[in-house]
């Protein structure tokens, strides 16, 4: 079976494809099955309400679906968008796109699911504030894409900007690296938006008068578990757009895709932790909207404490780049 | 299904959300596609209609199948079972318009691509906007 280099790059964005769709897939059904679950326990007590919940659940779900739909997109990009290459390190290019895009669309996907579970109950508990919820559920679910959108980004710059005067070792490694740093990097942020946004509807809910305070503390929320996507994306453009002298060892192409896994995997865990402080901290504005400055004062401290391990995953991937 | 809450509930105020948005829609986004194909666009106009014809088909099925995943109980493993058949299937319907556009040059890839996106931006307008202002609002019954 000859496999020359037009093969590999055919068989690569074929692969990447595959991985971008089937990861977009996972997120958005995983964040589906959340709000079903939810809204099902809901009618178990509120029978009556059951068109209103679905209603709910119906506009949640078809704005959880885009990150699966910019999967979609890039997927069949690389499969019918004609691209190709002169060069082998076009295939790696492919194969990082379709991760960025599959992968970052996984938290995404999850995330918007919170919110809309979270709508739903909040609407079965207090049918009045209806528009009010499904409002703050939308622009929460809205935000909670935001890292979905950097993976986008870093899929189009894989797949349209010419690589092919690079040199082979170590750009493959940068290339796989920056698709693999976007993509793992938004996972967190992506589910630990949606658990602030789910957050944010409970308290409307619970608390319709404290609309504007919850919706502050909500957006500043959202925005700061978005913070090590932005690492993740920043490693990624580095890593696209630094030289990189030739080199016929192993060792820097191992220490560019190292420093993608580095900020990757470390960007899971402060997203969603800092997630979690912005979920409680809501919680918290909605039974006291009057303390909102101080909550989220004392919200933003514990998600700056909570991102400390993604600073030191930043650090490492700088100190990977600059030593490859 | 014995004591299913949907068996005895009333959902004509969820089609009617449902018919209604998908109409409007698809509605804006056909005179948007004529004003584009007016001003010299054609491509382009035809990809957003196309892209934004599948992204109501999408919606509508979606609509018709969330009362059958809430009939699962609250198992939510079975829900995300569903959700995830559904999903892919949705997925490969919407990869349609995107297949047709890649392959044809009457079409406009990156406008069919926008087009998919037709019901969330018009459901996001409804709520953050429109709700305002009774006149324009999309009607629950």
């Amino acid at each position: 079976m000859a496999f020359d280099h037009v093969t590999w790059i055919k068989a690569a964005s074929y692969l990447g494809s595959g991985l971008a769709v089937g990861f977009g897939a996972i997120g958005a059904a995983l964040g589906e099955g959340y709000t079903a679950g939810k809204a099902n326990q809901v009618l178990a007590y509120r029978p009556r309400m059951s068109g209103d919940i679905l209603k709910t659940m119906l506009v949640g779900q078809a704005v959880a679906e885009s990150a699966a739909i910019f999967a979609l997109v890039i997927s069949m990009l690389l499969v019918f968008g004609g691209l190709g290459g002169p060069t082998p390190l076009s295939a790696w290019a492919y194969l990082g796109a379709g991760l960025a895009a599959g992968l970052s669309a996984v938290g995404s996907g999850v995330g918007s699911g919170f919110p809309a579970a979270a709508a739903c109950e909040g609407i079965g508990r207090q049918p009045k504030a209806s528009g009010q919820v499904t409002l703050i559920m939308l622009i929460g679910s809205a935000i909670t894409q935001t890292p979905c959108i950097f993976g986008l980004v870093i899929a189009f710059l894989l797949m349209f900007v010419d690589f092919s005067a690079k040199p082979y070792y170590p750009y493959w490694a940068a290339l796989l690296g920056a698709g693999l740093s976007t993509g793992l990097a938004a996972i967190g942020p992506g589910a630990g938006g949606g658990l602030v946004g789910a957050s944010a509807c409970k308290s409307v809910a619970r608390h319709p008068e404290a609309q504007r305070p919850v919706t502050t503390a909500m957006l500043v929320g959202i925005g700061t578990t978005q913070s090590t996507a932005i690492y993740g994306f920043l490693i990624s453009l580095i890593l696209l757009f630094k030289s990189f002298p030739a080199s016929t060892s192993y060792v820097p192409s191992f220490a560019l895709l190292g420093a993608g896994f580095a900020m990757g995997f470390g960007g899971i865990g402060p997203g969603i932790g800092e997630g979690i402080t912005g979920g409680y901290a809501l919680d918290q504005v909605g039974r006291i909207p009057e303390k909102a400055t101080l909550l989220t004062r004392t919200m933003l401290v514990g998600q700056a404490v909570s991102e400390s391990t993604g600073i030191y995953s930043l650090v490492v991937a700088l100190l990977l780049v600059l030593n490859a | 299904m014995k004591g299913d809450p949907l068996e005895r509930a009333d959902l004509s105020g969820y089609h009617g959300y449902q018919r209604r948005l998908a109409r409007g829609a698809f509605t804006v986004s056909v005179m948007t596609g004529l004003l584009a194909y007016v001003a010299g666009y054609g491509a382009a106009a035809k990809g957003l209609v196309l892209g934004s014809l599948f992204s109501v088909l999408n919606f509508v099925l979606m609509a018709q199948i969330l009362p059958y995943q809430l009939g699962v109980g609250a198992n939510r493993t079975r829900a995300t079972g569903i959700a995830l058949g559904s999903l892919g299937v949705r997925l490969a319907l919407m990869a349609v318009p995107l297949i047709v556009a890649a392959r044809s040059d009457r079409f406009n890839f990156w406008a069919a691509a926008a087009g998919l996106f037709t019901i969330p931006v018009a459901i996001f307008v409804d709520h953050a906007f429109l709700q305002r202002f009774s006149r324009f609002r999309i009607q629950e019954h």
